[in-house]
Parts: C-alpha cells; structure tokens; sequence
C-alpha cells in the first residue's frame, strides 16, 4: 500500500462523501419477458419500480441520507441521466428512459469518467461548511445489464469500451465497479469490466439459469441496497452476492 | 355616620397603629457571628443558634477574597436562573490497568495519579459505539486503555480502532490494548517501549493468526514522563488513530497518517509493523489526547471540536461531560469513539 500521507493534514478536519452511479442497461432485450416465465415482466419494469424504492429507503436511513449521492443513469444507444447526481437527503425525481436499442459500454463509460468530475464539484459545494474540508471518495457503480456490449448495428469489440473502463478505474477517479449480468449477459465481459476486492475476487455477478426475472431484480436491488449501507460505513465497496445468482470467478477464454 | 361615629372610628385606627410600632421595636433581626469556607452561615435567631446549609450560589468566601465575576445568563431573552454548579468530584487514584471498548455500550472512566514529587496527572478515558454500527445492529469496534507504570513513573494512553470491514476487528482491538496495557506496567526503566510495542506486534500477528480472526486494527500509544527537569510525551502509531495535544489553547498533532488522497485506507495491525514516532517536551496544563479517527479526525488546528475543546478541555471535565464530547453529534461523523486524554497539573 503506498503511504500518500498529507504532510500538512491535520490543519484541516475533513469529512468523506460518496458518490453513487446506479447504471442501468435499457437496451432492447431489457424490455423483453423471458421465454420460460413471461408472465413475470421484464427486467426494466421491475428495475424501474424498484430502483425509487430503494433510493426513498437509503433517503430515511439516519447515517448514510447525509454521506451518500445517488444518481441514476440508463443507457441503451446513448446514455441517458434519469436522476442526476443528488444527496439522499435531498429530493430528486428520477425520469422514465428514453427507448433505444443497443448497449453501448463505451458510450456510457466515456461519459461516467466526464460526468463525475462534474458531480463530484457539484456535490461538493453542496456540501461545503465552515471549517471543513469535504473530500469526495472513489465512486461507486453498480453497472446491470444483461447483454454483450454493441450499438444498434453490431458487437463491440473488448478494445473499443475497455479503455474507456480503464480510465475510470484507474487513478485519479479510481471508481470501483460492481458488474451484475441479467440472463443473456456475458460472463467474461461482466468479469472485465468489474474491479476487485482486496481478497482478489471480482465483484462480478451473473444470474444463475432459470432464474425470475421478478426475483431476481429484487435481490439485485436488495444486495445494492445492503452494500451501500455497510459500504458506507466502511468506506470500502463490499458486496455480497444476490441470490439467484453466482460471482463470476474468472475468465472462460 | 354621626359626628360622634367619625371620632371613636378614628381613635380606634390611631389606637391600633400605636401598638403595632411598639410590636415591632421587639422583632429582632437574625445576627450573623461567624463564616467559614467549606460551613453554612452560622446565626442566631431569636436567641437559637440555627445552622444553614451554604447557600450553592453564594459559596463561602474569605476574607479579602474579591467577589467572583458576575456570570451572564446564556440566553439573555429568557433570564432564567442560573442552575446551581454540580459539587467538584474528586477524581479516584487510578491504581490498576483500565481497558474499556465500545461493543455495544458508551463507556467512561475518570481518575487521578499523584507521581510522589509534586506532579499529578488527571485522567479521562472513553469509548462509544458510532451511529453507523449502531443503526446497522452492529457491535463498535474501538478500545481504549491507561496504565500507570510504577518504575518508569510515567503513564501510558492507548487507543485501537477495529476495521470496520472485518468482522473480528473489535476483538483485535480490544486484545490489543489489553496487550499494550499489560506489558506498559511492568515496563522498566531500562527498557525500550518502542522494542515492547514491536514485541505487541509480532505477539498480536500471531494470536490472530492462531485464532483464525478475521480482524485488524490501527493502533496508536504516548507515555507520558514527568519529570522536575520537565515532562515529555513520546508518541508510537501505526495508522490513522491519532495523538494530539493541546496547550494554550492550540492544538497540535503528535502522531497522524492523514492521507493526501480521499481513499479509506489505513495501516493496520496484522500487517504493518513500522511505527512512526514522535518526541515532545510539555509544559504544565498541557493536554495529551490519544483518539481513534471516529473522533480525532474532527480535530485540527482551527475546526470547530478543537475550538471547543480548547475552551472546554482547560481543565480536567466531568465523567460524563468528557464522555459527550468524545460522543459529539455531527451527521458527517458517525464513525466508532475511542479517546484517552491526560492533563498535567
């Protein structure tokens, strides 16, 4: 571990906020019902009601409503600010996603690592008080989808969306990633894309088979619920992994 | 009325006020005799010598002694009396080893320790349970300890803050500062407390790692010596607890690791083992502060807890009142509390 000690430190008292990105696939397939069970919906209506749920139960949550900001970001052809980076002590709508088709990773990572430099000063001066130096922490993305990376035409290639991913990852944004494939996600990609926990694992996830859609939005939401609240007292990004569904432990190929 | 009425009314009423002077030249006012600090006014009254209690807001002077200052109601729109001051404690001797953690409860412990020359220390050690544990129905991970050593004639603060993100963190904690607490008494004169403190390291790796605990903890020790020549306070730490100490009216850091970036990270036992080190000299009525950074990362040299302290903190506070301002409300800290703090008479 380095020692990136501040010589100067202890002149100011400092207090950590979090940023949070709640990343949601709206491609095509996202609106469609699983063949075996489509009398259960399809994915993006259930995360549609449950996501809000979510954000109102984090919101009366005495520690984390004034450490935390939420925002929420679809991305089908192009991404897409459905609730823009807010403290969950504040009231924030959250809009309904535009309809687009393709799953663009590259799209909507290029403009996670633009967009948080932005929130993060945002936050900050809606957090600045006397005397206290308000330092943002890494942010947090919680990234479901259930589809391989492409636009509307044809796949992505891995070059074309990791950079992008690298970028955000690495310093001095240094976000942290949880991955978690719906039915029809790619593992390998899912694995990539997500970042590690200091035991080494990946905190990437994938819908075991035959599992409900209905169920498994709603252990999805409950693990992302969980993890920003412990995380947020830990200050490390934990998670455990939602039921229905098993860490991906590596890479097939 | 007739004429004859009006005069007998009017000799009536000169009548009786005639005889309520002459009662009254009878009354007699109580006499004061004697004062003495620390009894009640001693008077006589009707002839009975009658005891009070000292009146709590009017204590017993001597002679000579100038009034005390006026003080002016805080909140001037209600001029309510002023409440009566809770009569001074004195402080217990602090005779064996103190460890407190933060498991599920808010504790607090106060004493004082006379060094045979002259010098005395008072001692205020506390511990709590931070918000965020609490609302997730978790235990608090910080422990907090004192000792006095005998043959070094100096006394040792230590405080370990568990990681939150391992479950076994406060039992390593809390067995740490048991461990420091332990070998700090029977430390001699001849030893070196920086080999004692790499020895706690080593013993600590390997207890945890015998015990398959899934915990770490940051660590951070001053010794106090005092001495005619002058006292001084050496400091050893690994991670983000820290060590301050506090003299006319400013704050000083002695030991932190504030990091320059916004990452959580810490150095921690098992794990690390260099300690960074730190030397002092004091004068009287300086502070020492020994805290995990639930409480000591709201203090710097201007912020708000150290301004408050630094009014607050001149002299040795009640248990409770310590133990509320190591516990202080502030929606961005909702860490785990752990402070030691000395002050030097």
């Amino acid at each position: 571990m380095s020692t990136n000690y501040a010589p100067d430190g202890a002149r100011m008292s400092r207090v950590r906020t979090y940023l949070i990105y709640l990343v949601l696939d709206t491609s095509e397939s996202m609106r469609r019902p699983s063949r075996e069970a489509p009398q259960h919906g399809n994915a993006q209506e259930h995360f549609q009601r449950l996501i809000p749920q979510m954000i109102k139960q984090l919101s009366q949550h005495p520690v984390i409503h004034s450490q935390a900001a939420v925002s929420v970001v679809a991305f089908n052809d192009e991404p897409d600010v459905l609730r823009p980076m807010t403290a969950l002590n504040r009231s924030a709508s959250i809009s309904v996603p535009r309809l687009g088709y393709g799953t663009d990773y590259a799209a909507v990572l290029r403009f996670l690592g633009t967009q948080h430099a932005s929130d993060a000063r945002k936050v900050k001066l809606d957090r600045v008080q006397e005397n206290y130096a308000v330092e943002v922490a890494a942010p947090w993305i919680f990234f479901i989808t259930d589809g391989r990376p492409g636009n509307s035409e044809r796949y992505q290639e891995l070059s074309e969306w990791i950079g992008y991913r690298d970028a955000l990852v690495n310093e001095p944004t240094g976000a942290r990633i949880v991955a978690i494939g719906l039915p029809g996600a790619d593992g390998d990609t899912l694995y990539r894309l997500a970042t590690g926990q200091p035991t080494g694992a990946r905190n990437a996830f994938i819908a075991e088979r035959g599992s409900n859609l209905r169920e498994l939005s709603q252990s999805v939401v409950r693990a992302i619920e969980a993890s920003i609240s412990t995380s947020t007292g830990t200050g490390l990004l934990t998670i455990n992994t939602p039921a229905g569904m098993r860490r991906i432990d590596g890479l097939t190929s | 009325m007739s004429p004859t009425g009006g005069v007998i009314l009017a000799f009536a009423v000169m009548l009786a006020a005639a005889v309520g002077f002459l009662a009254m030249r009878h009354i007699r006012r109580p006499e004061k005799v004697t004062v003495k600090a620390g009894e009640g006014v001693i008077s006589t009254r009707g002839g009975r010598r009658v005891q009070s209690a000292p009146r709590p807001d009017a204590p017993p002077r001597f002679e000579g002694q100038p009034e005390p200052p006026r003080r002016e109601p805080r909140f001037k729109g209600r001029q309510e009396k002023a409440q009566p001051a809770p009569p001074a404690v004195a402080d217990p001797q602090l005779t064996g080893p103190v460890v407190l953690e933060a498991a599920w409860s808010q504790s607090v412990f106060h004493g004082a320790r006379d060094d045979g020359a002259g010098f005395k220390v008072a001692v205020r050690v506390a511990t709590a349970r931070g918000r965020s544990h609490a609302y997730n129905g978790e235990p608090g991970q910080d422990a907090a300890g004192v000792v006095w050593c005998e043959h070094r004639r100096s006394i040792f603060l230590v405080v370990a803050d568990g990681l939150g993100s391992k479950p076994d963190s406060g039992l390593v904690a809390h067995g740490l500062v048991e461990e420091v607490i332990g070998r700090a008494a029977e430390l001699q004169v001849s030893e070196s407390p920086t080999g004692m403190l790499a020895s706690v390291v080593t013993a600590t790796e390997h207890w945890v790692r015998q015990k398959r605990l899934d915990g770490a903890s940051t660590l951070a020790v001053a010794e106090v010596r005092l001495g005619r020549d002058g006292h001084e306070v050496l400091t050893w730490g690994i991670g983000d607890s820290e060590a301050w100490v506090l003299a006319d009216g400013a704050w000083e850091p002695l030991h932190h690791e504030r990091r320059a970036d916004a990452e959580n990270i810490t150095r921690h036992l098992p794990g690390h083992h260099d300690m960074h080190r730190s030397r002092r000299q004091l004068r009287r009525n300086s502070v020492i502060t020994v805290a995990s950074d639930g409480f000591a990362s709201a203090l710097a040299k201007d912020s708000p807890l150290a301004r408050e302290l630094a009014d607050q903190w001149r002299k040795p506070p009640a248990a409770l009142d310590f133990l509320s301002r190591v516990n202080f409300e502030d929606p961005y800290f909702n860490d785990d509390r752990a402070a030691v703090a000395v002050w030097i008479r």
